[in-house]
């Protein structure tokens, strides 16, 4: 059985159930799903504010690197949203430069005492290319209008001195 | 020589024993919960009603396509989020107070550190939450799940 039955929350993110019991003799392929479905409905408390949508095949399920992004389309099957999925990714580059810049610190401090000028410029050079760097990520997001080129995307983080 | 069987009520010429063969009933499911009884056989159809045996049990790989590799009396698996599963129980529990055992095993770098809970259960259901070493939800390759208490 490689159909699975979705749900959308409230919130509008969606939920994938992958029946498990296996038919009963001589039941139909939609009959199943949907004894499955409320059993499953019955059982789970939170998904009694969920709507149920159209049932997918398994392989029309996209990449779970965006998986907090999917929703139904306008034909109402999953894919991933693209504007959720740009924000997704720059909180992950938030989240990752916020990173760098923390153990860049203790360089800082060492620098403010014993480094030339040189190395100090280098480094604040550094420091502000970071705290750059989300909004030159932004606008190359904007430019990708697809999961695919989304997941690919990779930022180009700066040297460290 | 060995012990035979009888339904319940039928006239029990000698009872077997430990030592002695002979007569011996089939235990029923308030025998079975009650765990006390050692003059009684279990058939396989009721071994789920003793409190020692697992009620419910799944194993499933939560990344990619979500997909269960084996299990026991498992209606479904919902897959809520990234780390974040609800697993359906065809036969309930009486309660929502079982003991849930979960856990997961991950392959990629770091090994270590993960840690795998369940969050809500209800009586027929709980949810499993997968979280890395930084306590962000991860898809892990496999997820446990195993019910232990009085089933309805």
């Amino acid at each position: 059985m490689t159909k699975r039955i979705v749900w959308q929350s409230p919130d509008g993110s969606l939920r994938i159930t992958v029946p498990v019991e296996p038919p009963l003799e001589g039941e139909s392929e939609s009959a199943y799903l949907d004894r499955i479905a409320l059993r499953t409905l019955n059982a789970v408390p939170s998904l009694a504010d969920c709507v149920r949508l159209p049932d997918v095949d398994a392989s029309e399920l996209p990449s779970r690197r965006f998986r907090s992004c999917w929703r139904p389309n306008v034909r109402r099957s999953v894919a991933v949203d693209v504007p959720l999925a740009r924000a997704q990714l720059l909180a992950e580059v938030r989240a990752e430069r916020n990173v760098r810049l923390l153990a860049s610190d203790a360089d800082k401090q060492r620098l403010d005492d014993l480094g030339t000028p040189q190395q100090k410029q280098q480094l604040a050079a550094y420091r502000q290319a970071l705290r750059d760097l989300p909004t030159s990520v932004q606008q190359d997001l904007e430019a990708l209008t697809d999961s695919t080129a989304l997941e690919r995307y990779a930022p180009t983080w700066p040297a460290k001195p | 020589m060995g012990s035979f069987a009888i339904h319940r009520g039928a006239a029990a010429a000698s009872a077997a024993s430990d030592t002695v063969a002979g007569l011996i009933e089939i235990a029923v499911q308030s025998e079975m919960e009650a765990a006390t009884d050692t003059t009684r056989a279990v058939a396989p159809g009721r071994v789920q009603y003793h409190p020692g045996v697992a009620k419910s049990w799944i194993t499933f790989n939560g990344t990619g396509t979500i997909a269960v590799t084996e299990s026991h009396n498992i209606t479904s698996i919902t897959d809520d989020g990234t780390g974040d599963y609800t697993v359906t129980i065809a036969t309930d529990h009486s309660t929502a107070t079982y003991c849930v055992l979960v856990g997961s095993t991950q392959v990629t770098t770091p090994t270590f550190s993960t840690h795998t809970v369940c969050d809500t259960q209800a009586a027929g259901s709980y949810t499993v939450f997968c979280r890395n070493e930084g306590n962000t939800a991860e898809d892990m390759p496999a997820v446990y799940g195993a019910t232990f208490g009085d089933q309805a």
